[in-house]
């Protein structure tokens, strides 16, 4: 079939100019397409990010609600300012950890990162000592380092799955070291376990586990 | 033993650009004679694969850099359901970063980016469809050489990164110097997709128009195209910004090379915008700035310029988070601003006599970008040329204006076939 004003001869699976969509000398269609299927069934545009949307807005309609309140109300102890930490790990924990589709391992690695955030906050507005950074933090990151280590083991492809996230892991051991040495914690303790809990964790991987943990040390390593 | 592959140079660039409107995947396909045989094909595939370890592999994410890893599952060859060049899951370890389809009589490979560029590609699917046919018990011997032989993989070749082996200290070109582009815009597809339109010719045909002409095939098709961007976007490029057509270039012609990894640069021909273009006057253009381009001292000097930034310390200890921004940053303003669509030439495919007669027409799809939503590729079998525009907008004068004037300038038949996709039919 020829299109008269493109000057060019159209396959007979197109009942108009692919070029200009004018009507081709010849008729229609006589053919299907051997190139290419049809595409009845065309994708639909996602529509995942209505639930998404609806729950930041809760989120920061709870915050702002409870602030104004705290503003208006009896402003001697801003509570308000308390809830704003957990509302927002409520939707860290619902979001990324319930309901998306993330790996396990980043999961653990982000309840790690927002429990940490969360009690940080708490702790840096209630004064006192520095008990989120000196004791819990570091015992997070242990807990967090053991159950990366026992799904690495446990696990049928656990080193090719969850390595990666076990070196993370193994690198955020030394980050309550690092807040004791910034004077953000003064127990020593739990920080030097926390970091000689992450030292063990890797020696003890790189000399016990197979050449699957060493590979993937290269792998996630090199540069 | 499971394997482990760092990037290449070149393919470190596209798993930090990929995304839905630039899938940084390719195709190419073979139109075969007879009706494709699926499990027939899985069993060619099964076979090959092996010998493309390479391809067979999933993204990982480092501290510093992206890697490559062998997949555990097993390669499928799928029926072909949506458009071409869709994008790759990089995430989902379950799926493929390679797509081996069939449509009627159609095989297909798409294969995104990172792990090799078109020469490897080609490779991959001539081995692939070599086998198939010599399941199918066709006679398809490969007497002269032209099917990569059965051996097993040669790592330390095949799977070399070229530009670390040929690259040199020469200065690098001053990219800064480079204008902005004049940009195609248009409207968007929904739900998005590929719209993919090819036109085939006579190679032999247009190849001695291009020689009447005293300039290389590639030097005509890019004159046209010009020309076709000039008649289409003249009224919309009112800051006379020069059209410039970007195009790859295979650097295993230039430098030996048998890895089967990315190995190419790009060069950008660029023609100053004017009131009325004259074609002969921008076919010389076209092929003076090919001719200067596609020296080796060229080449090496675009080599050098990409890879300083590679092998900077502060790049190679900065974190892969940090790199990814740094890459898109400079792709978006270095790469996609400075060039108005790419043309790419894969040249004349040359596969054994036994198989060629198997094979009607090859065409090969280059994936739409954001910035660049219409791009063309070429390649040609069998003296068929195929010239193949995919774009990911409504807007499809550039398209319309390049196969009137190729089929005008030339005389040639033009055959036009599409996908139709966003078209409603």
């Amino acid at each position: 079939m020829r299109c008269v004003s493109c000057g060019v001869t159209v396959d007979p699976a197109h009942a108009v100019c692919p070029l200009c969509r004018r009507n081709t000398a010849g008729g229609s269609k006589t053919a299907g397409n051997r190139w290419y299927p049809s595409y009845s069934a065309m994708p639909e545009p996602r529509e995942s990010g209505t639930f998404a949307r609806s729950l930041i807005f809760m989120i920061m309609a709870v915050i702002s609600i409870t602030l104004v309140i705290n503003v208006l109300g009896s402003r001697d102890v801003w509570w308000s300012l308390y809830v704003a930490p957990c509302v927002l790990y409520a939707w860290l924990l619902i979001r990324h950890t319930l309901m998306s589709n993330s790996h396990l391992g980043a999961k653990i690695v982000v309840q790690w990162l927002g429990l940490s955030g969360m009690l940080l906050w708490i702790n840096a507005l209630s004064g006192g000592t520095a008990w989120s950074t000196g004791y819990v933090i570091p015992f997070l990151v242990m807990a967090a380092t053991l159950l990366m280590t026992l799904l690495c083991i446990a696990k049928p492809l656990g080193w090719r799955e969850f390595g990666g996230y076990l070196l993370l892991m193994v690198f955020l051991g030394f980050t309550p070291l690092l807040f004791f040495l910034l004077g953000l914690s003064h127990v020593l303790w739990p920080s030097v376990s926390a970091a000689m809990y992450a030292l063990l964790t890797f020696g003890g991987m790189w000399l016990l586990a197979d050449k699957g943990f060493r590979k993937e040390v290269k792998r996630r390593l090199h540069y | 033993m499971e394997d482990w592959y760092k990037l290449d140079h070149a393919g470190k660039l596209f798993p930090a650009v990929a995304g839905q409107e630039n899938s940084s995947t390719y195709r190419l396909s073979f139109l075969l004679k007879h009706p494709v045989k699926p499990p027939i094909l899985q069993k060619a595939l099964d076979s090959v694969i092996t010998r493309f370890p390479l391809l067979h592999v999933e993204m990982g994410n480092g501290l510093f850099w992206k890697f490559l890893r062998e997949k555990e599952s097993p390669l499928r060859v799928e029926p072909e359901g949506t458009y071409p060049c869709a994008p790759v899951s990089l995430s989902d370890s379950n799926a493929s970063l390679v797509r081996i389809l069939y449509h009627g009589s159609k095989i297909s490979v798409e294969i995104f980016h990172a792990l090799t560029d078109g020469g490897g590609a080609l490779e991959f699917l001539k081995t692939l469809v070599f086998q198939y046919l010599c399941l199918l018990g066709e006679n398809v011997d490969d007497k002269q050489g032209m099917i990569l032989p059965p051996a097993s993989f040669a790592r330390y070749a095949e799977a070399q990164d070229s530009f670390k082996a040929h690259y040199t200290s020469e200065p690098p070109l001053d990219l800064d110097k480079a204008p902005e582009a004049f940009q195609i815009r248009g409207t968007r597809f929904v739900p998005y997709g590929h719209n993919v339109i090819h036109g085939m010719l006579r190679a032999s045909g247009l190849n001695a128009c291009a020689k009447e002409k005293g300039v290389t095939l590639t030097a005509y098709l890019t004159a046209i195209l010009v020309i076709a961007v000039h008649h289409a976007g003249e009224p919309l490029n009112t800051e006379r910004r020069p059209i410039v057509i970007s195009m790859p270039v295979n650097l295993r012609n230039i430098f030996p090379s048998s890895s089967l990894r990315n190995f190419f640069a790009v060069i950008n021909i660029g023609i100053a915008a004017a009131e009325n273009m004259d074609f002969e006057q921008v076919l010389v253009q076209v092929q003076q700035q090919m001719k200067e381009k596609t020296t080796k001292s060229y080449l090496s000097r675009t080599m050098s310029g990409s890879m300083k930034y590679e092998n900077t310390f502060l790049s190679r200890i900065a974190p892969l988070k940090l790199k990814d921004l740094a890459i898109r940053y400079g792709f978006d303003h270095y790469g996609e601003e400075a060039k108005t669509l790419t043309l790419t030439n894969l040249g004349r495919v040359e596969v054994p006599e036994g198989m060629a007669a198997h094979i009607e027409v090859m065409e090969t799809t280059m994936y739409p970008t954001a910035k660049s939503p219409m791009n063309c590729a070429v390649c040609s079998i069998n003296d068929q040329l195929t010239v193949t525009f995919a774009r990911n907008i409504v807007e499809s004068d550039i398209i319309m204006h390049f196969f009137r004037e190729l089929s005008g300038f030339t005389g040639l038949e033009v055959r036009i076939v599409s996908n139709d996709w966003g078209m409603g039919a």
